[in-house]
């Protein structure tokens, strides 16, 4: 199951993560990746964290975070039981 | 244009169309303008006034269409009901005519294969919240929101016309934003759903950050509203949320913020004094707690001090995907409803800015003789009526509209 990871990045950073990303995307170690639009952070989503190793010596990565979960807020049971019906 | 007769004629076919129901018609009743409030009053022992109107001399009321019938009749000359001549004590005189209205009128819903009719009484929700009222008002026309949520059946017969041709985003799959848990749908249709939701005339956007099995990350989430902020939606829902959040995720909501776009979140299912974000980031957020038919809290909503209004939020009828209509509970309800309320004050005031304060201020107080941080926390500024917030802010709108006038005949008068 793909997982989601939060890099956060130092502002003004003009470094070559995104062409890392890109090559590990090609190379299927990530699945995707996004850059924000208005925050200094990139998503990437993958299925396990192997390509932090490829990150190594990059001055710009701040933090590399597994993204918390959220949920629906409903009370789930009721939508899987009506689902299952 | 339709001549008194044809129109008493449509009028009592439509009633006559209803009489073999006890199902309550909604009707707009025309009277004196002098003594509306006493007609209101007496309204109130045949059936429920919903709305006296402010500037026409028009009530709203919900009655059953046997009773209906007999208004007609008086009004256009069919003979008085005896009872009625009782019952009006002070007021028959001042009928003038009746309307059924059909926006309100019952509407019938299919499940499964077998075809309901959902009662007047299902839509609790909304006339506890005034929003049949604050149509007159507005239905959210113009405005665009998105719900972040597991998708939306955007093909629901409920919501059509809600969409544009850009349905919305999905950031799981990079497909379509179509749901596939029902969760989305459900809050769609409450925040704009034609005969179960508020802003029947805003324009939706279906963001899917969450999974079939209603989960998602807090990244998914931001780029969500990433992507509501690119597009330039003035609101978006979350009835999502988690006990933990980063410093990332409450700075975009603090920057989207002050970029104007509301923002409206569900203030937890946990039922204890529990934290969920975004619903606890604070300014930045408009925190929605649920209540039940009665207006109590209920049992399963979180209480926290950004708690920032109430909503229904028990055994909420509303749309599923595959046209089919499905009750829950949850805070998730409630914000849908708050948020729909919202989107009807955008297309009043144009302007995000008097929208969190004034809905505050028009709210019904719940929680009487509770020490006012614990109400705060459990009700808010308490139970969102979107009739008053919309009046309030058309209101404030003639008002800034006559200061406009006035500055430019000021400006007109200095030329000269």
């Amino acid at each position: 199951m793909a997982i989601d990871y939060m890099i956060n990045i130092k502002e003004g950073c003009d470094c070559s993560l995104e062409d890392t990303l890109a090559s590990l995307k090609e190379g299927e170690i990530i699945t995707d990746y996004y850059k924000s639009l208005f925050l200094n952070y990139y998503r990437v989503t993958s299925e396990n964290d192997e390509f932090v190793s490829a990150l190594e010596g990059l001055d710009c990565i701040e933090s590399v975070i597994e993204s918390p979960e959220y949920n629906a807020i409903d009370l789930s049971s009721q939508i899987e039981e009506l689902n299952n019906n | 244009m339709i001549s008194a007769r044809v129109r008493q004629r449509t009028v009592f076919s439509r009633i006559e169309e209803n009489l073999k129901s006890s199902e309550p018609l909604e009707v707009i009743i025309e009277v004196d303008e002098r003594r509306k409030d006493k007609v209101a009053r007496e309204l109130d022992r045949v059936g429920k006034t919903l709305n006296v109107f402010d500037y026409v001399p028009y009530v709203a009321a919900l009655m059953e269409p046997k009773d209906a019938q007999a208004v007609a009749n008086h009004c256009f000359g069919r003979g008085s009901d005896r009872f009625y001549s009782r019952l009006f004590t002070s007021s028959l005189s001042a009928l003038r005519g009746i309307d059924v209205a059909s926006e309100f009128s019952i509407i019938p819903v299919t499940e499964k294969k077998n075809e309901f009719v959902v009662p007047f009484e299902e839509m609790w929700h909304l006339t506890n919240i005034g929003a049949y009222s604050a149509r007159q008002y507005a239905t959210g026309k113009g405005v665009r929101g998105g719900i972040i949520d597991t998708g939306i059946d955007y093909s629901h017969k409920e919501l059509v016309g809600r969409f544009e041709s850009l349905k919305g985003v999905d950031i799981i799959d990079d497909g379509s934003p179509m749901d596939q848990n029902g969760h989305g749908t459900h809050v769609a249709g409450l925040a704009a759903g034609q005969t179960v939701g508020v802003a029947t005339g805003m324009t939706l956007y279906a963001i899917r950050v969450l999974d079939e099995n209603g989960s998602g990350s807090e990244v998914g989430v931001m780029q969500g509203i990433e992507w509501a902020m690119d597009n330039e939606l003035e609101i978006v829902n979350m009835s999502l949320g988690s006990g933990y959040a980063t410093r990332a995720f409450e700075e975009l909501c603090n920057l989207a913020y002050k970029q104007g776009m509301v923002i409206v979140a569900a203030a937890g299912n946990d039922g204890a004094k529990y934290k969920s974000y975004p619903a606890a980031f604070g300014e930045s957020v408009i925190a929605v707690t649920a209540v039940d038919s009665n207006d109590n809290h209920a049992y399963f909503s979180n209480m926290w001090e950004t708690n920032d209004i109430s909503a229904p939020g028990v055994d909420i009828l509303s749309s599923f995907p595959g046209d089919r209509y499905k009750r829950l509970d949850g805070t998730s309800m409630a914000s849908p409803l708050a948020f729909g309320s919202l989107a009807l004050g955008l297309e009043i005031v144009k302007s995000s800015e008097p929208l969190e304060y004034t809905m505050k201020e028009s709210a019904k107080e719940l929680g009487f003789g509770m020490a006012p941080d614990e109400q705060n926390e459990m009700y808010g500024a308490g139970l969102v009526q979107a009739d008053n917030f919309c009046r309030r802010l058309a209101h404030m709108e003639s008002i800034n509209k006559k200061g406009e006038k006035l500055n430019l005949l000021e400006k007109i008068l200095t030329w000269q």
